[in-house]
């Protein structure tokens, strides 16, 4: 008898852990918390998504920060206080491939691309019924897609061409690099898809046709094709939409004024970096970069666009450090002047160009300059220059308006032609064999 | 299908059973032969049975014993006896000492062996090595004291983070810790930490108590640690606690108290040569002599003239400066709020000896005290045994600012409720508190401005506020010390509860509940005294995190004996789920600085919520089989299935097999008499590493995190998909051997290993014009091979006194053997990955010397960038133009040889000494804070070296000009700033006294021991960084050997006291 018990209560016991066995391996079934399956499938998956393209605006490499403090310290208008070797090499036009903003800001935008592609290739299969901004939101990416292409290839040149979502990772990925026309051709091909179907008006914060026109005419400028900047800056002045508020500071102080085309949002729960970087450690800030006495010596006394630079505190554009949700102005109606001013003289159209000129100098509290300004094309040309210069200070413009003008070689103490662009990342060139450097690095 | 292959052994062991019944009642009494003093805690059991019983208090047993039944007599140290109980009720047993057979037990997971039966690779590390040293944690306790384990401290904070390599790194992305188990579970460790603190960690390790710790047992093997699985690669640390034996109960109480400093600290230069600095890089970078003693500066401010070099200075640091032009010069005119400072002002610039002269380093570092306290009570009879501990760890840093507090206490309870069932519960409960200060790559860190804060800076300005840089990113140290609030609590709570059934002789059945919890909350505040703070009115952030993390284990062993025929098996199944969550949220605006909570602050400018989880399901069986005790064979299966695998490979299968050979066993050897045991061992194995695997990883995923854009929330994919991820497996081979001869007093342990990871997990760098910068795959392998000796001496063994040392030296190789055809990476600040190299690789340029003329530079491939004075660095690939290829392979991180020397020596009746040295031989270490501290660009502090700079009548140095800016990058990674990081180190030095049990026993005590100790009182190193023990990234595989403004190890006397009564 004693026997069967214990035989049962090893059979009792090998049930058990059977039984266990099924049970339990349930732990096995585990889903994230705080992210979802990658598909765009209805219209409030579409409109998060396209958050999520503006959100890649806002990041800390690209309109957060960078895209606005390094070519403006690349180009002189800022110095180098801080500490960030990477940020030395910018101030010392001495780049090496490894350099991280390089490597963060190539990737920041492509990433910015694939948000975009992502959007573009999933939402016009989406079910148009109960989602009437389905146009409007493939356009708007199609916008983004454009102004990120934009902002590469003022940086690096030649750059791949990517215009689909990656869904995995294999060797189609090594992609080689488009020409400089070819992108281009993508850019103004995106934002002809895109104005057809941008509204007028957009919500704050989004972009409508004017923000695409005024890309256009940017694009246009960089390219030298001046009948083509002034056809898009027309196609914002003529509508009236837009116009320069009577006092300078208005223009930063005021969130999302008359003067802006594509204004980035920020608030104090979703920050920008620009005065944090610029402030002095003493007032909260990190001290990388301030306005440098070059760009301060440049103001007149009576400039109202003067910044305060020894005194530590930048002050005018991005002086939230208490809250830092300094928005980003991306375009704004007095470049659109400059744009539309800088063609008419390169066509030599001086006196239509002057008025525009003008009205940028009155608003910042200078004189009108005199007709006789007119008669000097090269004058005119320094004049422009430097109003663009003061006008577009710490808007990210400088180095490359050096660099499309000529004026580099000139301006830049020991500039070899090949400093214009920067390096492919390293880590890129190791993991796409397709990609060339560029030349000097 | 691995599953039902250990089903199937488990039903196996159904047959395997045998009856046997009881019949009568044995009693008696075990003393030792020695004194006849009575022997408690001895353990008695019948041959051929599970059934057994230990003596109480009084050395007394009875147990129920078959007939003609042979009855085993053991107990630690003494000479195991046997006796046939023929027809006796009472046998009273005299036990004779037993200096000659060592025989430990050592826990091998999931059960415990004895040494003389190993057939693998396992290290011990006990209690006493252990006791009285003023170590936060027990990996702490571990550096040093195993061959083939490699402990770093990666600072000196208190907590902080402490890396453990088992023979070599064996992955890159994944983990190389190793899994730490406390009596048989499996715990949570690593940072759970959610602020920054530049790069200091937390270390969940630390809310373990050393002083609960019975013994340390290292799964060094990949066939012992197989048992484990996925979580095994990298070794197993199993941790056994101190329980409670029957008889008489006993009370101890332990103390001591240290006094902890620096033993060395960085040598800044004087606020005057910080001046003269200053003014030397900007005259280098900007100045164009003209004549009569003005010059001209160049793209600055366009061009202009100065009456002197002071007032250019001036002009560039002066807070509201003016300029005025005199005979065409500028002159500067300074604010009255500037002067009133009293830095860098124009008289300052003319007169450096002016300056304020502030010691950085011996403002930030203090002397600092250490106390413990740790009390046990152990107890209890042949029913119910128990040990409860409690114990205060209080430790102040020798940074100012940092301190880490632990209370702590732990119950284990056994009771015997029938011969066939045992219960139990272990709990065990700790409070952390930890002050905390940033430091490494930090701004805002102590240590770090203790560097970087240039020394013409005031500690305090005459107003009494913080002396601050304003052309500085980085803060006063002193304010970074003092003022910030960052409080660290920690809560912990491991508990389990156990049962143990003898089904039948033999086979028994134990399953056990578990239960690891952590819980965090964090505290910061940012006043506006500092720099982080003032900007936005004061900056608080909490955060509340936990851990949950339960395990059921349940196993069956049988043991059985055919002849000469031993047989020990097991079979089990183990089942984990860990569920963490986790709250954030930052304020600022507050009002003042005296309310701390997040209320007060009127933006709440962060609020986040985080979870995630995962689970694994494991088989286990394992086979130990024995020949007579000469042959030994130990064969492992174990299957793993994880929630983190994909959905392709979600169970991994774990095989491992080893063998010894007891050669003194054999006939031969018995005349041998010299040898005491020889044993040779064999071991193959394979386990897995799933740590480093993302608990999602293997999904396509899009997120939200921080996705927003104009108050709405945007998703953006995050992640591509990998459904074939899986762990990374590790297989090792082994041999080995154990040596004892000269009657034990010279024993010798040897192994020689290789351990092969493939499938290794790497965050693959893809082309990030794909929008991702890298997918997690398992490709790329590393090897790595070591050989590994221990000696055990006892040189003098004699009645007044006894010398036991112990020696370990191991030597690993690692080599990345495959990257799988992903692309080579950069580490760190200047380490690299590539195929064919080790891990912890240095990469950077060659210092090739100084320009020393405008000809040599003009000649030279720098020409651009460089002036004389500045570095020349070797065009490496020869190709005539030197850029970002022009970088070499510089040294390695990792050491050849690391090992350890104790020696104890007792003598005269109640002294000990000990003296425990640890070495590391052979490693390179970036000195990446002298990239700084001599980096002469700008306003940041600097150290003596760069008073021998290169100037033009200074031309025999190899420490470059002093230039604003750096145009040359001259502080770029290069052979100047590697430095050999050997070191030997004495980490433990003590005397103690056991007062004579006369006298003892008069105070009624049963045991009273007062004792002194050292730690880290010597060091030989070449390094001239603060201290060779470092590593700012912690512990990661790929970031290596680096210092960069580090929390260096403290130096420490203490005085304690053991009592026991």
């Amino acid at each position: 008898m004693l026997k069967y018990i214990k035989s049962f209560k090893v059979l009792f016991s090998l049930i058990l852990l059977a039984l266990i066995n099924t049970s339990c391996e349930k732990v096995l079934d585990q889903l994230p918390q705080t992210a979802i399956p990658s598909e765009i499938k209805d219209a409030s998956s579409a409109r998060a998504s396209l958050l999520g393209a503006y959100d890649a605006l806002q990041s800390a490499n690209y309109y957060g920060n960078r895209i606005i403090t390094l070519p403006d310290l690349h180009g002189g208008n800022l110095r180098h206080t801080g500490t960030f070797l990477s940020f030395a090499e910018f101030a010392n036009r001495a780049l090496l491939t490894n350099n991280a903003e390089v490597t963060s800001m190539w990737s920041t935008l492509y990433n910015g691309i694939l948000r975009s592609n992502f959007i573009i290739s999933a939402v016009p299969n989406i079910d148009g019924n109960g989602f009437p901004d389905k146009e409007q939101i493939v356009a708007e990416a199609q916008f983004l897609r454009a102004l990120n292409y934009f902002t590469l290839v003022k940086y690096w040149g030649d750059v791949p061409i990517i215009t689909a979502p990656t869904t995995k990772a294999d060797e189609s990925l090594k992609v080689p690099r488009n020409t400089i026309a070819d992108v281009y051709k993508q850019i103004n091909a995106d934002l002809d898809a895109a104005i057809a179907k941008l509204p007028v008006n957009s919500a704050v914060g989004r972009v409508n046709k004017f923000a695409a026109y005024a890309l256009k005419s940017r694009a246009a400028l960089y390219n030298k094709e001046w009948d083509n900047v002034i056809t898009n800056t027309d196609l914002i002045i003529n509508a009236k939409k837009y116009s320069l508020p009577a006092s300078y500071s208005t223009v930063f102080g005021t969130k999302n004024s008359t003067e802006s085309i594509f204004e980035l949002q920020f608030s104090n729960t979703d920050q920008s970096g620009i005065a944090f970087f610029m402030f002095s450690s003493t007032l909260g800030g990190r001290n990388e970069v301030r306005p440098s006495t070059g760009l301060i010596g440049a103001y007149d006394a009576a400039d109202t666009r003067k910044m305060l630079g020894t005194s530590y505190d930048v002050a005018i554009k991005y002086y939230r450090i208490a809250s830092q949700d300094d928005n980003v102005l991306v375009f704004r109606y007095a470049e659109t002047l400059l744009n539309k001013a800088e063609a008419l003289v390169e066509q030599g159209k001086m006196t239509d160009a002057l008025p525009l000129l003008n009205q940028i100098r009155v608003r910042a509290g200078l004189a009108a300059s005199p007709a006789s300004l007119a008669l000097d094309q090269p004058a005119m040309r320094e004049e422009i220059f430097k109003q663009r210069r003061l006008e577009l200070a710490l808007e990210g413009h400088y180095f490359f308006d050096l660099v499309r003008t000529g004026r580099a070689a000139t301006t830049l103490t020991g500039w070899v032609n090949t400093q214009r662009l920067l390096p492919i990342p390293q880590r890129e060139i190791e993991a796409n064999t397709a990609l060339k450097q560029n030349e000097g690095y | 299908m691995s599953k039902k292959l250990l089903m199937s052994f488990v039903f196996l062991l159904c047959f395997l059973f045998k009856v046997s019944a009881q019949d009568r009642t044995i009693s008696g009494r075990v003393t030792s032969s020695e004194d006849g003093s009575a022997l408690p805690g001895v353990s008695v059991s019948v041959k051929g049975s599970t059934k057994g019983t230990v003596t109480d208090a009084n050395g007394l047993y009875k147990i129920g014993v078959p007939a003609n039944a042979t009855i085993n007599f053991s107990f630690v140290g003494f000479k195991r006896v046997s006796i046939v109980a023929g027809s006796k009720t009472t046998l009273d047993v005299s036990l004779n000492s037993d200096a000659s057979e060592i025989d430990e037990v050592v826990v091998v997971g999931y059960g415990t062996q004895s040494t003389k039966n190993l057939t693998t690779s396992v290290a011990k590390v006990d209690a006493k090595q252990i006791a009285n040293r003023p170590l936060t944690g027990l990996d702490q306790a571990m550096q040093g004291a195993a061959a083939g384990v490699n402990v770093t401290n990666s600072s000196g904070t208190p907590g902080g983070g402490v890396s453990v390599n088992i023979r070599g790194i064996g992955s890159i992305t994944g983990s190389s810790q190793p899994l730490y188990v406390v009596d048989g579970v499996p715990i949570s460790t690593g940072s759970y930490g959610r602020l920054g603190f530049g790069n200091q960690q937390t270390s969940a390790l630390n809310d373990i108590s050393p002083a609960d710790i019975e013994s340390i047992d290292i799964l060094k093997d990949a066939s012992a640690a197989a048992i484990y699985g996925s979580q095994a690669s990298n070794g197993v640390v199993l941790i056994t606690t101190k329980r409670g034996k029957a008889g008489k109960t006993q009370f101890t109480f332990d103390s001591y108290y240290g006094v902890a400093d620096t033993w060395k600290s960085g040598t800044g230069i004087s606020g005057s040569e910080e001046v003269k600095l200053l003014q030397e890089m900007l005259m280098n970078r900007y100045a164009v002599p003209v004549s009569g003693g003005t010059f001209t500066t160049t793209a600055f401010t366009g061009t202009a003239q100065w009456a002197s070099p002071a007032d250019f200075a001036a002009y560039y640091f002066g807070a509201g400066a003016g300029t005025s032009t005199v005979n065409g010069q500028l002159v500067v005119t300074e604010s009255a709020a500037d002067v009133a400072k009293g830095i860098r002002t124009k008289a300052i610039f003319n007169n450096p000896d002016l300056a304020a002269n502030t010691n950085w380093q011996k403002e930030v570092f203090q002397s600092s005290a250490t106390k413990n306290y740790d009390l046990g009570i152990r107890g209890g009879n042949e029913k119910t045994r128990f040990s409860a501990t409690t114990s205060l760890y209080d430790q102040l840093g020798i940074v100012k600012g940092s301190t880490f507090k632990r209370f702590s206490g732990r119950i284990n309870i056994d009771h015997t409720v029938s011969p066939k069932l045992n219960i139990g519960t272990n709990l065990a409960f700790s409070r952390t508190w930890q002050d905390r200060i940033n430091n490494d790559n930090n701004i805002y860190g102590v240590v770090s401005a203790a560097f970087l804060m240039a020394s013409d800076i005031p500690v305090r300005f005459a107003d009494g506020t913080y002396g601050k840089d304003a052309s500085s990113s980085v803060d006063n140290p002193l304010a970074s010390a003092n003022e910030p609030y960052n409080l660290t609590k920690n809560g912990r709570l491991l508990g389990t509860i156990f049962g143990e059934y003898k089904i039948v002789n033999g086979l028994s059945i134990r399953t056990s509940l578990n239960m690891d919890y952590i819980t965090y909350v964090e505290s910061r505040f940012l006043p506006t005294t500092t720099n982080q703070g003032v900007g936005v009115n004061g900056s608080g952030t909490e955060t509340a995190s936990s851990e949950q993390n339960w395990t059921w284990s349940t196993f069956l062993t049988y043991t059985k004996t055919l002849g000469n025929h031993n047989f020990k098996l097991l079979a089990g199944a183990d089942y984990q789920e860990s569920a963490y969550e986790a709250i954030d949220a930052t304020a600022t605006g507050f009002p003042g600085n005296a309310i701390k909570r997040l209320s007060a602050g009127a933006t709440k400018s962060d609020a986040s919520s985080t979870g995630t989880s995962w689970g694994l399901a494991s088989y286990y069986g394992r086979l130990n089989y024995d020949f007579n005790d000469k042959y030994l064979l130990t064969a492992i299966l174990r299957t793993d299935g994880s929630s983190r695998f994909g959905v392709n490979n979600r169970w991994g299968l774990f095989p491992s097999v080893s063998a010894a050979w007891r050669i003194s066993k054999e006939g031969f050897m018995q005349d041998v008499t010299l040898v005491n045991d020889l044993k040779l061992r064999l071991s193959y194995g394979s386990n897995g590493n799933s740590s480093g695997i993302g608990n999602f990883a293997s999904l396509g995923l899009s997120g939200s995190g921080g996705i927003a854009y104009a108050g709405g929330g945007g998703l953006a994919p995050s992640q591509l998909s990998n459904p074939d991820l899986k762990w990374e497996t590790n297989t090792s081979t082994g041999v080995g051997f154990d040596l004892s001869m000269i009657k034990n007093r010279v024993r010798v342990t040897f192994d020689y290993y290789k351990r092969i990871t493939n499938d290794l997990l790497l965050n693959v760098n893809i082309p990030a014009t794909s929008g991702f910068s890298s997918v997690a795959k398992n490709i790329g392998s590393i090897e790595n091979q070591g050989l590994e000796l221990s000696l055990g001496l006892t040189p003098v063994k004699t009645k007044n006194v006894t010398w036991d040392a112990t020696f370990n030296i191991s030597r690993n190789t690692n080599i990345v053997t495959s990257l799988g055809g992903s692309p080579k990476f950069a580490a760190g600040f200047g380490n690299w990955v590539e195929e064919g190299y080790a891990l912890g690789t240095f990469r950077g340029y060659r210092y090739d010397g100084i320009f020393q003329n405008a000809d040599e530079v003009a000649a030279s491939l720098q020409k651009t960038t460089a002036k004389p004075g500045d570095v020349r660095y070797g065009d490496v690939d020869g190709n005539g133009v030197f850029n970002s290829n022009d970088q070499e392979l510089l040294g390695n991180a990792l050491p050849s040889f690391v090992g350890g020397l104790d020696n104890t020596v007792s003598f005269l009746g109640g002294f000990d000494f000990r003296m425990f040295f640890q070495f590391s031989q052979g490693n390179t270490l970036l000195n990446y804070t002298k990239s700084f501290s001599e980096g002469m660009n700008g306003v940041f502090g600097q150290t003596q070296g760069v008073l021998n700079r290169w100037t033009p009548t200074n031309t025999n140095t190899n420490v470059p000009r002093a230039v604003w800016g750096d145009p040359n990058a001259n502080r770029r990674i290069s052979t100047r700033f590697l430095e050999d990081g050997s070191y030997v180190r004495l980490k433990t030095i003590s005397l103690g006294y056991n007062l004579p049990k006369s006298i003892v026993q008069k105070i009624k005590l049963d045991k009273v021991r007062i004792y002194v100790q050292g730690a880290n009182l010597w060091t030989s190193t070449k390094y001239s960084g603060l201290d060779p023990e470092v590593n700012t990234f912690n512990t990661s595989n790929t970031s290596l050997g680096t210092d960069f403004l580090t929390f260096p190890q403290p130096r420490t006397y203490t005085i304690g006291v053991n009592i026991g009564f």
